[in-house]
Formats: C-alpha cells, structure tokens, sequence
C-alpha cells in the first residue's frame, strides 16, 4: 500500500520535511507518496516571497545564547551536528561552511562582550569548550579595534537561497514527491483532508503542515516577529567567518556568501509588519556594519529585505500531533538550524505512525 | 498598601518595562512575579498606525495590569507627540510615558524638546510621565508644563549603574513633595532600588535590569523585595549617619556623659 502523505507549505520547513520524509521512508521501505503544498510553489520566483530566502543561513546556537535560551543550545547543538550529513544527503556540501563564529564589541561596549561570556558560561554550566582561540587570520583583520573577541569553533553558516535552489531541484527530481504551486486554505487536522484555494479538497493519510505564519488561524498564541535583513557586495573585505557584533541595543551579524557577499541582519522587532525596511534600521544595520570594518563603506547594497518570523509565546518551537496531522511551526529566528532536525523528528514520528496505523486522539507535543 | 498614581489606586511601587525579556512567557511570568500593576509598552518601532505589535501587545491583556504607552525611540517632540497620539487609541488610555531622545547612543533625554512635547499633551489632556534627568529646573518646568509625576533617571537607560547623583535626586524629592517621583532607568541591582525608594521617592521604573538577568523571573521578584523593604525603610525613617561610632548600649561603668 502507498501512503498518501500531504506537506502543507514549502518554506524551509515545508521542503526539508518532504525531503527526509521521503529518505526515511526509503530506508524504511515504507512506500509513500509526498504532496507539497505552497501557493508560491517551490521554484526560483518563489524564493521572493518565501520568508526562508531572507534568513541570512546562521547555524550558530552558541551565539544566540545572547538571546535564547539553554534549550536552544541543547536543540541546536544536535540540530547543528546534522548539517553535514544533510547537505551530503543533498548531494551539495559546498553548502555548508564551519568556518565559525567571532563575537566582537567595540571597547566602549566591552561589558556586551562579558555579558555574553558570562550567560554562555551559565547555560554550559561552565563548558566552555565551544569557544577557541581566534583564527590568525582574525587577529589580524581584527589588529587595534577587536582584541577581545571570543570566537565559536564549532558554529557554521549555509547560503540560504542556494540550499532552497537545491531542495528544489532535488523534489522536482524525486519520483514520489509532486510539487503543487497551490495555496492551501485550511486544513483538517482530524481527517487530513486539505482544502484548496479553489475549494477542491483532497484527503490524505496523513498531514505534515509547515505554514508558519500562514497556520495562525489555528494557533492563536502565534505571532509574527520582524526580521530586517541588508545583503551588500564588498569587494574590499574579506571575511571567510561570521561575525557577531554586541552593542547595548542591536546585536549585528555578518554572514559571509561567496564572491564578496554579506548577509546583515537582523534586527528583533515585536511586530508583524512585512512592510519594506525602515530607514532607521537600515540605518542601525549599516552603521554597525560600517563600524566592524570600514572597507564596508564602499560596498553596494544588493537588498534590504523584511520578514516575519513565527514564533509562540514561549519562543521554542512546537511539533504536535493530533488527528492524523502532525504541525511544526514556531522556528522563530531558528528556522534554517533547526529545520533538519524538525523534519527528522516529524519524519519519524509519522514513520512509527504509519506502521502502528495509529490516529492521534488528543494533541501531544513532541520534544526537538 | 495601596497608593495614589495620577487617576488610579494601585498597590506596586515597581512598573516593569516589557522589552527585551527572552519571550513574551517569561515577561508574563515576570510581571505576575514583580507584582507591578503598571507595565510600559513601547510602539514606536512596531508600526502602530498598522497596529503591527497587535499580537504582543495582546499577551498583556489577560495580566490585569494597567499599560503606560512609551514613546521609545522619539527623537523630536513632534514625533512624540504623535506617538503619544497613536497610543492614546491604540491603548485607549491617556498616560503616556514620554521620552524624547536627545542622544541616540546613550538616549539621553532632550530636556528642552521634552518640556515642549510636555507642555502640548498635558494640554490636550494627557496624563504625561516624563522621563527626564535629576535636573531640579528641568523637572520644575515639568511640572509647570502641567505634569503631576516627574521620572528622572538614576543612571543612563540600561547602564545599570544605579544612582549616580544620590544628591541630586535628594534635592528633587524634597523641593518637589507634591509631585510623584518614579526613579526612571539606570537600576541595576534590587540595592539600587532600595536605595531611592529609602530616600522617599514614591516609586521605580525597571525594564533591563530584570529582562536582561540570566534569570528575569527571580530577579522581578528580588526587585519588588527591594523596592518594597525601601519604602518601608523610609515610612519607619532611617536613621541619619553620623560621624563617630555610638554604642547603642551603655558600657558598664561609664555613664555617657564621661564618654567624650
């Protein structure tokens, strides 16, 4: 028997669970057959209006502990150790780089640094082996303006439209998974049956619905939290790491692309406003760009993109089960890191689902 | 016990800010913890004439908390002035916590812009919380300007530093006894809290302080100890220092008027 499987949004959560899905399920010899919903579909015009594309591609859990808290070190730290053998499985390491990440302040702003410190320190409960000595090459592009940087070992970045390019290509590719170009207007999460935006229905044995902020009809304590993010060309810099920049309000990073090109971002504003960039954070974003390295000053500006992040009050993601449904959604500022991860654990779960024929009677969540 | 803020009886001498904090849970359970009945919202940044903050402005709904609009992030008093106007219907309330930026690194108050912006939305019927310097004259201007709580700050917003001009704030408090003062930014430590409230000021102002602790919800709670031990302290009347120990007991044999 074939089952039916409907994945419902093609975002990054949307295109890795229809991709492990359809891995696990090889392996497991379950026969399937993988749906993907998205009303922007999943090829190149739809990376300009895919919230994924504006990620900048940080897989750094240690950093954010600046911001998050020990569950996401712990989640993302095993989210991170995925990442190679997942753009193997891609068939696309170069997408990947571990190149780590140097957190920086300037020396008026030292204490940002030791605050940083010390809240790593607390959520490793003093392990502090994922910090190493700054690259030579660092110290040097660093010399007489960023001497006490720290610097992450084990942290990694990913060229996010590249890797959404590729998960493309890779579903067009797969036999059993059919990309549609539709928007979903509701789902049945008892009876997994989706409802199209022309009002045709189509029933499942199962759903997996990715929609983010798209889902917010059936999760009340959903909200959008917005995201401010400034791609440049700087031919005159070269920094092959990432770079957290700490300051009493903003907390900048720099993502290196290829060919000389920077992902900034992004700024945290409690707001689901997706309209264009403000000039005062256009502002924020590119005087703390301007002041990591002044050979920023010539750089061209590529975009300046705006989006909303998903995210539930408590600001951790949540995979629940109900019905014959299984939702992720809340990744929040941790979609791109933690999205291998969320698909290998709905991934498994519907594998186990499917061999025990079970239904779920009542929502349950389902720990990272 | 309760006390008197502007039209309302509340009971917490602590309004809690409600930025920063790692997730909108951990501010709620940090407001219920502090106790504060006053929570400050800001809106600037969130495009309020779109209502973009709508959905976490919605968590502070079911706390029973009374919402101070702020006008964060205002450079100019006309920007605050509207911004005060956008919060009056978005929060359907006349208070408004108003902050006009002078410097945008360490978002030091305007005085000038701000007893202008003052003056007009005390005019147009707003309940004006200023936040402004320990400057006597400043504040004195305030209060002409038609505003009945004056907000000074102990240290700079998010220094931490606690009370830097402990004189300063002493000449405030008793040049201005009719007004409510509410020490405004600049706490770090419950002990700075204590402080100013010992010192008979009617109440204190956090936000990084506590969103910012590796531990915000316990830390909420050692702020409301604090603050509440200051004012206790003041009400019971602290003792003065002086300048040469005093046994508080007599020593044995050698009445006080032989101990010179």
């Amino acid at each position: 028997m074939t089952v039916k499987v409907g994945v419902i949004g093609a975002g990054i959560c949307g295109r890795s669970v229809a991709l492990m899905l359809r891995h696990i399920a090889a392996v497991s010899h379950t026969r399937m057959r993988i749906s993907l919903f998205d009303g922007q579909g999943v090829g190149p015009h739809a990376l300009m209006n895919c919230p994924s594309a504006v990620a900048a591609g940080m897989l750094a859990p240690y950093s954010e502990a600046s911001v998050s808290h020990k569950w996401l070190i712990e989640a993302g730290s095993r989210a991170l150790a995925l990442w190679p053998s997942w753009v193997e499985q891609l068939d696309r390491p170069s997408l990947l780089s571990q190149s780590g990440t140097a957190v920086v302040a300037h020396p008026q702003d030292k204490r940002e640094l030791h605050d940083f410190s010390d809240r790593l320190m607390q959520v490793e409960e003093g392990d502090m082996s994922c910090l190493a000595p700054l690259p030579q090459s660092l110290t040097s592009q660093f010399a007489g303006r960023f001497n006490d940087a720290l610097f992450l070992h084990e942290e990694a970045h990913v060229n996010v439209p590249d890797l959404l390019t590729i998960m493309a290509d890779r579903i067009s590719d797969a036999a059993n998974i059919d990309s549609h170009c539709m928007a979903v207007q509701s789902i049945d999460q008892e009876l997994a049956v989706v409802t199209l935006g022309n009002g045709e229905r189509i029933t499942f044995d199962y759903l997996i619905d990715c929609r983010g902020l798209g889902a917010k009809s059936d999760h009340p304590d959903l909200r959008g939290v917005r995201g401010e993010v400034l791609t440049v060309h700087a031919p005159e810099v070269n920094y092959e790491h990432m770079i957290r920049l700490m300051h009493p309000r903003y907390c900048l990073y720099l993502v290196p692309r290829p060919d000389n090109v920077y992902v900034l971002g992004a700024t945290m504003l409690e707001s689901e406003d997706k309209g264009p960039v403000t000039v005062r954070s256009a502002l924020e974003l590119l005087s703390a760009l301007y002041s990591i390295d002044k050979g920023f000053s010539e750089a061209c500006v590529l975009s300046m993109r705006a989006e909303c992040r998903p995210a539930f009050p408590d600001n951790q993601p949540r995979i629940a089960t109900f019905g014959r449904t299984i939702t992720i959604n809340g990744l929040y500022r941790h979609g791109i890191l933690l999205s291998p991860l969320a698909a290998q654990v709905a991934s498994r779960t519907l594998l186990h689902a499917i061999d025990e024929r079970a239904v779920w009677h009542k929502e349950s969540r389902i720990p990272l | 016990m309760t006390w008197q803020l502007a039209d309302k009886t509340i009971s917490s001498r602590m309004l809690l800010g409600s930025s920063l904090y790692p997730s909108p849970d951990i501010m709620r359970e940090a407001i219920v913890k502090s106790e504060s009945d006053v929570v400050t919202v800001s809106l600037r940044r969130h495009n309020p004439a779109l209502q973009g903050g709508a959905s976490f402005w919605s968590y502070l709904n079911d706390l029973s908390v009374h919402v101070l609009p702020n006008t964060a992030g205002c450079m100019s008093a006309k920007e605050a002035i509207v911004t005060a106007q956008m919060a009056r219907e978005l929060f359907n309330t006349r208070w408004i916590k108003l902050e006009v930026i002078g410097n945008d690194y360490t978002l030091q108050p305007d005085p000038i812009a701000l007893v202008e912006a003052a003056k007009e939305l005390c005019s147009q019927g707003f309940e004006v919380f200023p936040y402004c310097t320990e400057d006597l004259v400043i504040a004195e201007h305030l209060v002409h300007a038609g505003c009945r709580i004056v907000m000074p700050w102990a240290a700079p917003i998010g220094s931490g530093r606690g009370p830097v001009n402990l004189e300063g704030l002493m000449l405030l408090r008793e040049r201005l006894k009719e007004v409510t003062l509410i020490v405004d930014a600049g706490l770090g430590a419950p002990s700075h809290a204590a402080k100013v409230m010992e010192l008979g000021f009617d109440g204190v102002l956090l936000n990084t302080a506590v969103a910012q602790a590796h531990d915000p919800i316990k830390m909420a709670s050692a702020f409301a100890k604090a603050v509440d031990a200051g004012r206790e302290a003041y009400i019971a009347g602290v003792m003065r220092p002086r300048d040469h120990a005093s046994a508080s007991t007599p020593e044995v044999g050698k009445p006080f008027w032989h101990q010179e």
